[in-house]
């Protein structure tokens, strides 16, 4: 077994058997988008174009709890540090610990996307919808990663990893709210590609860089 | 006689006035000592005397302020993903996954590290250590006794060149003390050295081969065994 796919294996073991900050994520981007749902109008319209930004704030804001959760299970009995400083690399931690952060995001996306559709009315077609939600999914699971590691080591991480990860991800998610509402409600004008390949550089630029800056993070 | 240090021409581990800060406070001051393969040097002192940050500077986990140390030769400093291939910890906490069973714990480091052993090594090494029968079972179960004796099975499989224990007595009963003795026995028959930080240096009577007193981090003392100090 390679070092790397041993780790991917570790984390969806981890991830499959403790399934709190999964749900967690999953329960809190119910709740915003219900909140967001019984804000402002009630036409159809109106609440399908709230819609989009609901279920990618819902997925960020539940992202931060799913991967606080990811990242505790590195942090309470020090598994990453022993690992690194018996000589595994950093960057093999990161792109492992990612790559499952992004399967988790992925799949309550998929769980949140049909209580969207009932609380908005409308949704993406599925295989438009799918490719968005994997290219936005990337998008935040990539400096998710990078920024829990950064915030692990102070009591407040939880309160400061949304705080200084959403900053960083306001342009990915412009990009995957365009991206969205063009899918949902056509795209007459011919952007939606143009959107698509943003968020799919925002997603290349993200796994590139904060990979190299990963080891400067845990190391 | 051609000994290994004449070859490289330097101790195993050479320490020289290594030290560390946090803020103001020097944690660590000019600690200095040789150590050679097969031998084990103990570190104590109370409370606070820096034992704990000299076992975290030599394993590289901290990066010293003044001073410096080399293991077989290789800085810990600029050589530190080297360094890190021959050195192996118990620290406090142990380092692993309590999400995990002991022997998809052990699995992991063997395929991260490419240890190269079998199924059956580890099944042996968990035996070994009083855990065959819990071995399925995930660390987070585990009492902190436990947890201790699956940390030297670690250790056992590793099987680096130097070994670092900060309190490895830490929550052991009495059968645990005698498998602590008998492994740091058979790493220095096998010629790993062993740094250990103590606070109950008599547990280790007859096996200590240097003993260096820290005292608000700095080195009091140092003698080997049989030594005036």
């Amino acid at each position: 077994m390679t070092a790397f796919r041993a780790l991917i294996v570790k984390d969806l073991r981890i991830l499959l058997r403790k399934r709190g900050g999964f749900l967690s994520a999953f329960a809190l981007g119910a709740i915003i988008m219900l909140m967001a749902s019984l804000s402002g109008e009630a036409t159809p319209i109106s609440l399908g174009q709230r819609g989009a930004a609901a279920f990618w704030m819902g997925l960020f804001m539940g992202s931060t709890l799913f991967l606080s959760d990811s990242f505790e299970t590195e942090q309470r009995e020090g598994g990453q540090r022993a690992l690194i400083l018996l000589g595994t690399s950093p960057t093999a931690f990161f792109y492992s610990k990612a790559l499952v952060n992004f399967f988790g995001l992925f799949v309550v996306g998929i769980l949140l996307t049909p209580i969207s559709a009932a609380l908005f009315g409308v949704g993406p077609s599925l295989g438009g919808g799918l490719l968005i939600l994997a290219l936005g999914t990337l998008s935040l699971s990539a400096p998710g990663t990078l920024f829990t590691a950064i915030v692990s080591e102070s009591d407040k991480r939880h309160l400061l990893l949304p705080v200084m990860m959403f900053p960083l991800v306001v342009p990915v998610l412009i990009t995957v709210v365009q991206s969205t509402l063009l899918l949902t409600f056509g795209d007459a004008m011919g952007q939606a590609s143009a959107w698509n390949s943003l968020l799919a550089i925002f997603a290349l630029l993200h796994w590139l860089l904060d990979g190299a800056l990963y080891s400067r993070a845990v190391d | 006689m051609v000994t290994e240090s004449s070859k490289r021409g330097g101790p195993f581990v050479f320490v020289e006035n290594l030290s560390k800060k946090f803020g103001a406070e020097w944690a660590l001051a000019r600690a200095s000592f040789t150590l050679e393969r097969g031998q084990l040097a103990l570190l104590t002192g109370n409370n606070g005397s820096g034992k704990t940050t000299l076992l975290r500077c030599l394993s590289t986990a901290l990066v010293p302020d003044f001073g410096r140390a080399t293991v077989l030769g290789i800085d810990i400093v600029s050589g530190r993903e080297a360094v890190r291939g021959l050195v192996a910890s118990l620290n406090q906490p142990p380092g692993f996954y309590g999400g995990l069973t002991a022997h998809e714990n052990l699995t992991l480091a063997n395929a991260v590290l490419n240890l190269g052993r079998d199924a059956d090594a580890i099944d042996a090494v968990l035996r070994r250590v009083g855990l065959g029968s819990k071995q399925n079972t995930p660390l987070d179960s585990f009492s902190s006794g436990m947890k201790q004796r699956f940390a030297l099975a670690r250790l056992a499989l590793l099987q680096r060149d130097l070994i670092l224990l900060d309190e490895p007595e830490t929550h052991l009963d009495a059968a645990g003390l005698r498998l602590l003795q008998e492994f740091i026995a058979e790493w220095k028959a096998r010629g790993a050295a062993i740094v250990c930080a103590t606070h109950a240096d008599d547990r280790f009577h007859g096996l200590g081969d240097l003993e260096v007193v820290l005292v608000g981090g700095r080195p009091t003392h140092h003698a080997h065994a049989g030594v005036p100090a």
